[in-house]
């Protein structure tokens, strides 16, 4: 790649990194919160986008990687009064330990096998969630209200019940996966994964030990989506099964593939447009889903490759 | 030739067999490939020849039988790994990244190439992946089209890249599984140059149709018919042979 390309790409992601923080100065305090769940379920896109738009696996799995952060950080705080780095830490350390073991069980399976039994191991950790009940509240959930001890970081305090702290927390972890995503993707790491998705056969005749690293992009894949789960705990201080269920599982799906599977701004598109519209839509009627599944039609069909993949192909084809 | 007679055994198949369901695609078949030397594998269609390769290239597990390479037993050797110890496979039909940039294509052997190890690939220095990989691109010709779609190249080239991208791996031994289907006059002529210069490094073993390209390139030939050799040795001996014409050549 050429290194011209390589600063007009590196400027390109910080600016939008730049532009999400300036937001939080001049929008009214609803858009606030809309961006900051944004940027929350974006990073949780981004994970998803890892493994579907660069490996080419698609997965109907991925809420219980979500869950394991979204449960294990808020178990911890509401049973054990954990503090929030420590709750944080384990439920980063609690996806990994999830997504290794589905590593090493799914990735036996590849194309729609993968995708059905992905969605199964899932299914049952939605229920789970609903069997022990008497813990996790099922549906209802539980929330973390009052439970947040706020942080004192270099006599600085930090409050979780502030939007402030919500939206710039929520904005570190979105850059810091977008960044990280960024730089895997034009690694020779990221070359592997494009090479997988192409033609597997190839990649391994040109020796890449094929299954491993597409171990390797699934558990990557797993935390980013487990630290999304984790981060909505805090900030949101709500808990429950809902987020285990497939709804779940194909939310990042739809937000990957209406921003632009396989493109690394993709995900934090789609994610906006889908919340956005389903905001705006369910405001004119109760049964905006109807709304929201034909303009997703549109899109698809009007632009297959997705919102960011379509600008690529046909304007900025130095977009990563 | 020379330098035939001295040289070791680099490849050793013993007793190596495939059967796939009532058909024994390969016959238990001791194949022996001298180091340096261009070994052809002629036959007819249905012969067992890609099935062998594949055998030797781990791609698929025999039914009975060991596969030796440099002494050392790699029957239970998965493909990637026995990459890594030099035993590379050129498809017979053209597999190369059809829709990445030459350039990647060719960066993807290259980054292989360079690590020793299974993940060492995770830590490689970009600048010297891009300086062998310019290396490559203008060993074949095709540093000006670096940023082209590689599906998008005429055939002939996609083929050239194809055989160019099994350089950086260092290959021992390199299997080329008819490089020539599909090419024109020119273009064989351009395929068989590449070969006759990689063979100065690395020992070919060439499936191959093309009666001429076998006699003008190969130092031995073995014939395969119905899944099993049923002849070896100098491409005149074969030409002159009997059984050979009448089941190969039909004469």
């Amino acid at each position: 790649m050429k290194l011209e390309n390589r600063r007009r790409i590196l400027t390109t992601h910080l600016s939008i990194i730049l532009v999400l923080f300036l937001l939080q100065f001049v929008v009214p305090p609803f858009h606030a919160t809309m961006l900051t769940r944004i940027m929350v379920f974006a990073t949780y896109a981004v994970g998803y986008n890892l493994l579907l738009g660069y490996t080419g696996l698609m997965s109907l799995g991925h809420a219980m990687f979500f869950s394991t952060g979204l449960y294990t950080t808020g178990l911890t705080i509401y049973y054990l009064d954990l503090g929030i780095v420590e709750a944080f830490l384990l439920g980063i350390l609690a996806s990994f330990v999830i997504s290794a073991l589905m590593a090493f069980i799914t990735l036996r399976t590849s194309g729609v096998f993968f995708l059905i039994i992905t969605m199964i191991f899932s299914q049952v950790f939605y229920l789970t969630t609903l069997y022990f009940n008497n813990v996790t509240y099922g549906d209802q959930g539980f929330v973390l209200t009052g439970k947040l001890k706020p942080l004192e970081l270099a006599g600085i305090i930090i409050d979780f019940s502030s939007n402030v702290v919500k939206y710039n927390f929520a904005l570190t972890l979105f850059a810091f996966s977008f960044l990280l995503n960024l730089r895997l993707v034009n690694s020779a790491f990221g070359r592997i994964l494009v090479a997988i998705r192409e033609n597997e056969e190839k990649a391994e005749m040109l020796g890449y030990n094929t299954l491993g690293f597409k171990r390797l992009a699934l558990i990557f894949s797993g935390i980013i989506a487990g630290i999304s789960g984790s981060a909505y705990a805090l900030i949101f201080s709500y808990v429950g099964s809902s987020f285990a269920f497939i709804h779940n599982s194909i939310n990042p799906l739809l937000w990957t593939l209406l921003g632009g599977a396989g493109t690394t701004i993709g995900p934090l598109v789609g994610t906006g447009l889908m919340l956005y519209l389903i905001d705006f839509t369910s405001s004119l009627t109760p049964h905006y889903p109807i709304l929201v599944g034909a303009m997703l039609i549109a899109v698809i069909l009007g632009f297959p490759p997705g919102v960011v993949g379509g600008i690529r192909r046909r304007w900025l084809k130095w977009l990563p | 030739m020379v330098k035939m007679a001295s040289m070791n055994v680099l490849l050793e198949t013993v007793q190596l067999s495939r059967r796939f369901g009532g058909l024994e695609a390969v016959k238990p078949t001791n194949l022996r490939v001298r180091q340096g030397e261009i070994r052809a594998i002629i036959g007819t269609n249905g012969a067992g020849k890609t099935t062998l390769v594949n055998m030797i290239s781990g791609r698929i597990k025999p039914t009975s039988g060991k596969v030796f390479f440099k002494g050392r037993d790699i029957t239970r050797l998965k493909a990637y790994e026995r990459v890594a110890i030099g035993i590379v496979y050129t498809f017979q039909i053209i597999n190369i990244f059809k829709n990445l940039t030459v350039y990647d294509n060719v960066v993807l052997a290259v980054q292989r190439g360079l690590t020793k190890g299974r993940w060492g690939v995770l830590g490689l220095d970009q600048r010297l992946v891009d300086r062998e990989a310019e290396k490559i691109l203008s060993r074949i010709g095709l540093s000006d089209s670096s940023s082209q779609i590689a599906g998008t190249l005429p055939y002939g080239y996609q083929r050239m890249l194809e055989l160019a991208m099994a350089l950086p791996l260092k290959p021992e031994l390199l299997i080329l599984d008819e490089p020539t289907q599909g090419l024109s006059a020119e273009e064989i002529e351009r395929v068989a140059t590449l070969i006759k210069d990689l063979a100065k490094e690395v020992t070919i073993l060439l499936i191959e149709h093309n009666i001429r390209l076998v006699l003008e390139l190969a130092d031995t030939v073995t014939v395969m018919d119905k899944g099993a050799i049923i002849a070896e040795g100098r491409p005149r001996e074969i030409e002159e042979n009997a059984e050979v014409q009448r089941v190969y050549l039909g004469i």
